[in-house]
C-alpha cells in the first residue's frame, strides 16, 4: 500500500510553496536570503462595501449632470479624505471618501466602493533563500536542515530559539518545566494534560510549543493562544517518538522556524518545525510503500506514537483484536513485543 | 468506445469515496444479472499523490484477485468492452463524494420557499459547505455583496420567483452577484446556478458572460407550494463534476470511458431508495441512511418521492465538525466500560486526524460505534426537520457505510442502527455489507434492469425484521404478548415487558407467522392494523425492541452499564 510519508529527518532539502490568497505584491527578488518571520507579499483581501450616494450627499437633484459633480471612474483607488464629489459654487460642498478604497462603479450618481482594510502579509515561514518568484502570486523558499512533520497546529507562525525542555520521551510538559530563562523561546515539551503548562507559555513569553501531544479538552484553548503551538503525534498523552525526541536532544539551542498551519492533506501543507542547518541534502520522498524493513508509526491504539520496523505483511486479510479484518503488518519496536497492526493504522516516518 | 448500456453483460462500478475508492463487478449469467465480487483500497486524491488513479489500480487489483476475472490489461488500463476471451468489461458506472470541502453560498426571494429548496438542493451534495445568504436579514445591497465575497463560494445557487413570478428582485440579486463575481480573483470567481423564474435564464446568460461560468436550471419553485428539484439535482452534479475534474487528476480520462457520466454517491443512494419505495407501496415507506467518512446521508422516500438530507458528520474526518458542535458526553453515555469513556475524547480527536485508521481493539471500536450511534440519531433528527417527520416508521431500512457494514458481529451493526435511527413500528433492515447501491443507482438510468436484479440477489444482507411497538408504560410492564409459528408445530410463546430488547432467531431466508396480542394503548405499527402476519429471517433473527421512544439511559452509572452490556448480549454484539 502507498502511503504519505511524515519526516523527521536531520537533513534534507526544504522546499516551500508560499501563495498569496489574492493578487498582490511580491517583496523579494530571487536568490534572496529572507528569515522566517520576514514578509515575502503583500495583498489586499476583498473588503466591505459602501454604497455612497453623490446627489443626496450633495443635496442636488437627480437631473443634474453627473460629470459636473465627479470625474471619478470605476476602477480608481482612492485614500481616506480624497474627493469624490463637489459642487462647484462659491459656497462648495464636497464628499469625501470615507476610507481608502476602490470605486466598484458608479452608475445612477451612486458609486460603490470598496473600502480597502490593511493590506495581509506573507511571512516566509523559514529561514531560506528564494529560488522561484511567480510575480503577484508566489514564491518558493528553499533552505537545507531539520525537518520535523507534526499532525496538528493552531494556525500560528513563529521562529526562535530552540529549548527542548524534555529530559525523556515519555516526560510530561508541566508548568515546571517552563522558566523566565526560555523568555522568546521555541519550547520543546512533551505530552501536556493541563492547562497550566500552557498559561506558563503565555507568562513566559514563549515564542512557539512543540509538544508530543495534548489532552483534546485543551483544544479550545490553544486554538486561542497568540503563539504557534504544534503537536507532533495527536491527542493524549502520547510521548514523543524516538526520532523526534533525538533531533531535539541535537539541536537544542539552534535556530528553528514553527508553522503551525492545519494539516491540508489534499494541499500536503503539514504542521512543521524548521531548523537550518550548513550543508546539503536531497529531497525528502514524498510517498512511499509499508514493506518488510520500513520505518513506521503507529497512529491509533494500542501503542500510539511507537515507533518500530515492519517485519511482516501478512497475507491475504487478518482478524485484528477487535474483530475486525484487514491488511495487516507485524511490527518490531525496542521497547515492546512485535505486534500486528492494520496497515491503514501506520504511517512511513523518515 | 463504449457500448449501448441496454446490452452489457458486465459492468463495473466504482465509487470513489473520502477515504476508500471501491469497485464492484456484476455480470450477466442467463439474463439475470448478478454481484460477483467488491474490493477496495485507500483513495489517492490526498497529497502527495492528487490524483484518483493510484487507488482505482489498486481497488481493480484487488478486485481482479477476488473475483478471478481479468479486469486490467497489460498497460494497466480498464480492458473496455469486454474481450472475446471473456476479459474486462461492458459498462462503466462512477460515483463519488471524496474531496476538498466545496463552499455552496444559496440565495432565494423567500426563505420558506425558493431560499429553503436552494438550500435542501446543496445540501444533497456530499462534502460541501452550505451558507445561505438571509435577505431578510440583509436587506441592503452592499451587505448582500459583503456577505457573498467574505463566504467565499465555489458556487452560487440562485433561486427565486415562480415561473411566471417575480422579476425584478430576481434582477436586483443578479446585480449583486455579477458585482461580487467581479471583486473575486479569476481563479476564484464562482460559478453560478440559476434555478429560478425562467423568463429571466436568457437576461442572465447575457449578463454572467465574461464575468462568471454560468448554468441554468429548471425552476427549483415552479409554483410555491410545488418544489421540483429534479433539474437542479443534475445541474449541481454537472458543476460539482466539473470543480472535481480540476481537483483530481485522472478523474477526466475516467469520465471519458464511464457509460453515464459520475454522480454524486447520494444521488445513486437517492435513486434505490426512491425505487425500493415503489416496490413497498404503503405509506411507510423506505430509509437509506450511508454512514461515510466525510458525511451521513439520510434518504427518505414514499411512492417514488423521496426527501434526502446529507450532515457533514461522519466517521472519518467528519468527526471534527461532530465533536465541535457536542458534548462528549452525547458519546459516552454509550459506553459502558469506564476506560473507553475516559479514552473517548482523545481517541475519537485522533481518529479525525487519521481517517483511514481502523478500531484495532474493542475499546477504540466501542467507542466509534458509539459516535456512530450520535451521528445516526444526530443527522435524523436533522432530516425529521427538514423532510416534516415526527417519527421514524419505515417498511425497510438500509443501512451502508463501513462503520455499520463492517463489524465483527452482525448484532453491532443492528444495536447501533436501532439506537440510532430509533425506528418505530416494523421494519426490516438491510445492510448494503459492499456498498452497492450508490453504484446500481448510477447504472439504474441507463438500464433499470440490473438495480431490480441486483438488490434482489443476496448481494444485500438481511439483518433482521425488527418490531418496536409505541407504548406509555412502566418498565417491566407487560405490553405485547408475541406467538412466533416457525411452523412443523414449533411456537414460541413470549410476554413482551416494556423497557426489553428481544430476539427470537430466524436466520436469512427462511419465515415465520408471528401473532401479537398488544396491551391496551399499545399500537404495534401505526401504518399497519393487523396483529399478525409473516416476517422474515435475518442474521439477527426477529427482534421485539420495547426498549420505548425516545430512547432513554439510564442514568445512573452501574445501571447503565449493565442495562448496555444487556443489549448487547441479547443481539449477540
Amino acid at each position: 500500500m502507498v502511503v504519505p510519508i511524515t519526516h523527521f529527518n536531520a537533513q534534507t532539502r526544504i522546499r516551500r510553496k508560499r501563495t498569496l490568497p489574492a493578487e498582490g505584491q511580491i517583496l523579494v527578488r530571487r536568490d534572496q536570503n529572507v528569515n522566517a518571520m520576514d514578509s515575502v507579499g503583500t495583498c489586499y483581501l476583498p473588503g466591505r462595501h459602501e454604497m455612497v450616494d453623490l446627489y443626496q450627499a450633495l443635496g442636488l437633484s437627480r437631473k443634474t449632470p453627473l460629470d459636473t459633480i465627479t470625474d471619478r471612474k470605476a476602477g480608481e483607488t482612492l485614500q481616506k479624505g480624497d474627493v469624490l464629489a463637489k459642487t462647484g459654487k462659491v459656497f462648495k460642498r464636497i464628499v469625501r471618501a470615507p476610507g481608502d478604497c476602490y470605486i466598484d462603479s458608479i452608475e445612477d450618481g451612486k458609486a460603490l466602493l470598496e473600502i480597502l482594510d490593511s493590506p495581509i502579509e506573507l511571512k516566509a515561514g523559514i529561514d531560506g533563500i528564494i529560488r522561484e518568484v511567480t510575480p503577484n502570486w508566489s514564491v518558493v523558499i528553499e533552505t537545507f536542515g531539520c525537518l520535523i512533520q507534526g499532525v496538528w497546529g493552531n494556525g500560528k507562525m513563529a521562529s526562535g530559539l530552540l529549548y527542548n525542555t524534555a529530559k525523556t520521551e515519555t516526560e510530561e510538559f508541566t508548568r515546571s518545566c517552563v522558566d523566565v530563562t526560555m523568555r522568546g523561546a521555541v519550547v520543546a515539551g512533551g505530552f501536556c494534560l493541563h492547562q497550566d503548562a500552557l498559561e506558563a507559555a503565555f507568562d513566559f513569553s514563549l515564542r512557539g510549543l512543540i509538544l508530543s501531544s495534548i489532552s483534546s479538552h485543551l483544544i479550545g484553548y490553544v486554538q486561542q493562544l497568540e503563539i504557534p503551538v504544534i503537536l507532533l503525534e495527536g491527542f493524549g498523552a502520547i510521548p514523543f517518538n524516538p526520532l523526534a525526541f533525538q533531533l531535539f536532544e541535537k539541536y537544542d539551542r539552534n535556530d528553528a522556524s514553527v508553522n503551525a498551519c492545519e494539516w491540508d492533506v489534499y494541499r500536503g501543507e503539514r504542521p512543521e518545525v524548521v531548523i537550518p542547518l550548513p550543508g546539503s541534502g536531497a529531497d525528502p520522498r514524498e510517498g512511499g510503500h509499508i514493506r518488510q524493513g520500513t520505518r513506521v508509526r503507529v497512529m491509533v491504539p494500542p501503542y500510539t506514537g511507537a515507533v518500530g520496523i515492519v517485519v511482516q505483511i501478512r497475507e491475504g486479510s487478518t482478524t485484528i483484536h477487535s474483530g475486525l479484518r484487514g491488511e495487516c503488518a507485524d511490527v518490531k519496536f525496542d521497547r515492546i513485543p512485535t505486534t500486528s497492526f492494520p496497515v491503514s493504522n501506520l504511517d512511513i516516518l523518515e | 468506445m463504449s457500448i449501448p448500456f441496454t446490452k452489457v453483460s458486465s459492468f463495473l462500478g466504482i465509487d470513489i469515496g473520502s477515504c476508500n475508492t471501491r469497485g464492484a463487478l456484476f455480470d450477466q449469467v442467463n439474463g439475470q444479472y448478478h454481484f460477483l465480487s467488491a474490493a477496495s483500497a485507500p483513495t489517492s486524491i490526498i497529497h502527495p499523490f492528487r490524483n484518483i488513479n493510484d487507488g482505482l489500480l489498486q481497488a481493480l487489483l484487488e478486485l481482479q484477485e477476488s473475483s478471478a476475472h481479468a479486469l486490467l490489461d497489460d498497460t494497466s488500463h480498464l480492458i473496455l468492452p469486454s474481450l472475446a476471451d471473456g476479459s474486462g468489461v461492458d459498462g462503466l458506472v462512477v460515483t463519488f463524494s471524496a474531496g476538498d470541502t466545496l463552499r455552496i453560498l444559496t440565495l432565494g426571494l423567500l426563505q420558506d420557499y425558493s431560499a429553503k429548496s436552494a438550500k435542501k438542493l446543496a445540501s444533497f451534495i456530499p462534502g460541501c459547505q452550505v451558507i445561505s445568504l438571509d435577505l431578510a436579514g440583509t436587506p441592503r445591497r452592499v451587505d448582500q455583496l459583503d456577505a457573498i465575497i467574505s463566504s467565499e463560494p465555489d458556487i452560487i445557487l440562485l433561486a427565486g420567483g415562480t415561473d411566471h413570478g417575480a422579476i425584478n428582485a430576481i434582477q436586483q440579486l443578479e446585480d449583486v452577484i455579477v458585482q461580487a463575481c467581479k471583486s473575486f480573483p479569476p481563479e476564484k470567481i464562482p460559478t453560478v446556478i440559476f434555478a429560478g423564474n425562467p423568463t429571466l435564464v436568457e437576461e442572465m446568460v447575457d449578463r454572467f458572460q465574461n464575468v462568471a461560468r454560468f448554468f441554468a436550471a429548471s425552476n427549483i419553485r415552479p409554483e410555491v407550494n410545488r418544489e421540483d428539484l429534479t433539474s437542479g439535482m443534475e445541474v449541481l452534479a454537472q458543476v460539482v463534476r466539473e470543480k472535481r475534474t480540476r481537483q483530481f487528476e485522472g478523474f477526466q480520462n475516467l469520465q471519458k470511458i464511464c457509460s453515464t457520466p459520475p454522480i454524486p454517491t447520494s444521488y445513486g443512494l437517492d435513486r434505490i431508495i426512491r425505487y425500493l419505495s415503489m416496490r413497498y407501496p404503503s405509506s411507510k415507506g423506505v430509509l437509506g441512511v450511508d454512514l461515510g467518512g466525510t458525511a451521513t446521508t439520510i434518504i427518505s422516500a414514499q411512492q417514488g418521492v423521496s426527501e434526502m438530507s446529507v450532515t457533514a458528520y461522519g466517521s472519518g474526518t467528519g468527526l471534527k465538525p461532530f465533536l465541535e458542535n457536542h458534548t462528549y458526553e452525547q458519546v459516552t453515555r454509550w459506553l459502558p466500560d469506564p476506560s473507553a469513556i475516559e479514552a473517548a475524547p482523545d481517541y475519537l480527536w485522533q481518529k479525525s486526524l487519521h481517517p483511514q485508521a481502523v478500531p484495532a481493539t474493542t475499546e477504540t471500536l466501542d467507542i466509534e460505534q458509539a459516535a456512530a450511534r450520535e451521528i445516526l440519531h444526530e443527522s435524523m433528527l436533522t432530516h425529521f426537520e427538514q423532510a416534516g417527520f415526527r417519527q421514524a416508521s419505515f417498511e425497510l431500512i438500509l443501512a451502508s457505510g463501513s462503520m455499520l457494514t463492517r463489524t465483527p458481529q452482525p448484532g453491532e451493526a443492528l444495536l447501533m442502527i436501532l439506537d440510532g435511527i430509533q425506528p418505530v413500528g416494523i421494519s426490516s433492515i438491510i445492510l448494503d455489507k459492499n456498498g452497492l447501491s450508490s453504484i446500481l443507482g448510477a447504472a439504474a438510468p441507463i438500464n433499470s434492469m440490473i438495480p431490480v436484479q441486483i438488490i434482489d440477489s443476496s448481494a444485500y444482507t438481511n439483518l433482521a425484521t425488527v418490531i418496536s411497538p409505541i407504548a406509555k408504560a412502566k418498565p417491566g410492564t407487560p405490553i405485547l404478548r408475541v406467538s412466533i409459528d416457525y411452523g412443523q408445530s414449533s411456537v414460541t410463546r413470549l410476554d413482551i415487558k416494556m423497557g426489553s430488547l428481544v430476539a427470537f432467531p430466524l436466520p436469512p431466508g427462511q419465515t415465520a407467522n408471528i401473532i401479537m396480542e398488544p396491551a391496551r394503548g399499545v399500537v404495534i405499527d401505526p401504518f399497519r392494523k393487523a396483529n399478525g402476519f409473516k416476517v422474515y429471517g435475518g442474521l439477527c433473527g426477529v427482534v421485539i425492541d420495547a426498549r420505548g421512544r425516545p430512547l432513554v439511559l439510564p442514568k445512573e452509572d452501574d445501571l447503565r452499564k449493565q442495562t448496555l452490556q444487556h443489549w448487547a448480549s441479547i443481539l449477540g454484539a
